[in-house]
């Protein structure tokens, strides 16, 4: 098969069982909806079927479909702000990760949609999968600086809601 | 920070994604030995809820699939062709990049539909010596032997053209394209596949009756092409 060639439905599969749990639980804990989040789980396979060629390439794999994810939440995000406020509905059925500070997590994705497009990626890196400064600088390509900024404004975004920084 | 590994580690971890240091934390930590459990679980907990091949059902992805392949017409065979089982020998088929005439042509099956007459052929060229034969119901194939599908119609018609494997994937070749009366290629694109097991139906007719009946409908309006792989050699 070319590296050329969309996905066919066999690598589709694979990627389905394989990382498609995954893919699922991002969604809905980044939209914090079970419904929003399978909707944009399924806009990321969608996506995947029509231009997803490159995940052969991609050395990190779940990470490249994590930001296939992300991309896909927050579109939505700016669909639902433009709609009526929904309850959120989400409970994740995995414990949580010992590293992972859920309070934190919970008060950022809540001021996700008044973020902007940057600054949500950064907060989705930071909050959700719990990476370094510079582990996220090279996810994103960004200069730390830039990632800085964006922590400030993520974290004056949420003021109160977040305890100490430790990213 | 955490002496546990980043959530994000765990998780590709889960996958199969080497990170030694990570792994070795886990061999003392029951804590994010847990963690990954609990995303197993869940991974198990979703598959038995929604196998592949119900997710693949839903319109969303049918649809994708369907336009993705609309967009790949002539080398979307070959994405078509290389997971399809087949009992007995192998087969490839390629599309061949120009018109052929057989020395002893089949009679081409003609189908009527809205009083306008559509003619469905199928060519075929050996892969050893280059000989040409017209086939318009059954299609033998063997390794190496390239296709083509020509249409002649009398009167300016909507035609989809599909194949349907024997393990039910699809591929749209054409999809509700109009056509003038005349002779049609469905591709010129040539197309070589390597050696890879083949068997399926070609579906020929308006684009509303094929889609009904690659489902199972029977329509008299579509042409069915049976492709199978030769017995003897």
């Amino acid at each position: 098969m070319s590296g050329n060639e969309a996905l066919n439905r066999r690598e589709i599969a694979d990627i389905y069982n394989t990382y498609g749990s995954l893919m699922r639980r991002r969604c809905r804990i980044v939209l914090k909806d079970d419904a929003l989040g399978d909707d944009a789980f399924q806009d990321a396979f969608v996506n995947l079927i029509k231009y997803g060629k490159n995940f052969r390439q991609a050395e990190a794999k779940l990470r490249w479909l994590y930001r296939l994810c992300d991309r896909c939440c927050f579109a939505l995000i700016e669909k639902r702000k433009k709609g009526k406020a929904r309850e959120e509905k989400y409970i994740d059925p995995v414990p949580s990760a010992p590293s992972g500070r859920i309070e934190d997590r919970d008060a950022v994705l809540k001021i996700l949609s008044s973020l902007d497009e940057k600054a949500k990626a950064v907060a989705v890196l930071a909050y959700v999968d719990g990476l370094s400064q510079g582990e996220i600088g090279r996810t994103l390509g960004w200069s730390r600086q830039t990632i800085n900024k964006k922590l400030r404004q993520i974290r004056e975004a949420a003021g109160q809601l977040l305890g100490a920084p430790d990213v | 920070m955490s002496e546990h590994p980043a959530p994000y580690r765990l998780e590709a971890i889960m996958v199969g994604e080497s990170d030694p240091e990570a792994e070795a934390h886990l061999e003392h930590c029951a804590e994010c030995r847990a963690y990954i459990q609990g995303l197993r679980s869940d991974r198990s907990a979703m598959l038995e809820a929604q196998p592949v091949s119900d997710f693949f059902e839903h319109p969303a992805i049918v649809a994708a699939f369907e336009e993705e392949a609309q967009q790949g017409v002539g080398w979307g065979w070959l994405r078509w062709l290389l997971p399809v089982a087949l009992v007995g020998a192998a087969a490839a088929l390629f599309w061949v990049g120009t018109p052929v005439e057989s020395p002893h042509p089949a009679q081409p099956d003609e189908i009527l539909f809205k009083g306008q007459t559509l003619t469905v052929e199928v060519v075929r060229k050996r892969a050893g010596d280059g000989a040409q034969s017209v086939h318009a119901k059954d299609i033998p194939v063997g390794v190496g032997d390239a296709l083509r599908v020509r249409l002649k119609l009398t009167a300016r018609t909507e035609v989809s053209v599909g194949l349907l494997a024997d393990d039910g994937e699809w591929l749209a070749l054409t999809a509700g394209t109009t056509l003038e009366p005349g002779v049609h290629w469905v591709s010129d694109d040539a197309v070589a596949i390597g050696p890879g097991p083949t068997t399926g139906r070609l579906f020929v007719g308006p684009p509303e009756a094929v889609e009904a009946a690659r489902r199972g409908a029977s329509d008299p309006r579509v042409h069915i092409l049976r492709i199978r792989a030769e017995t003897t050699p």
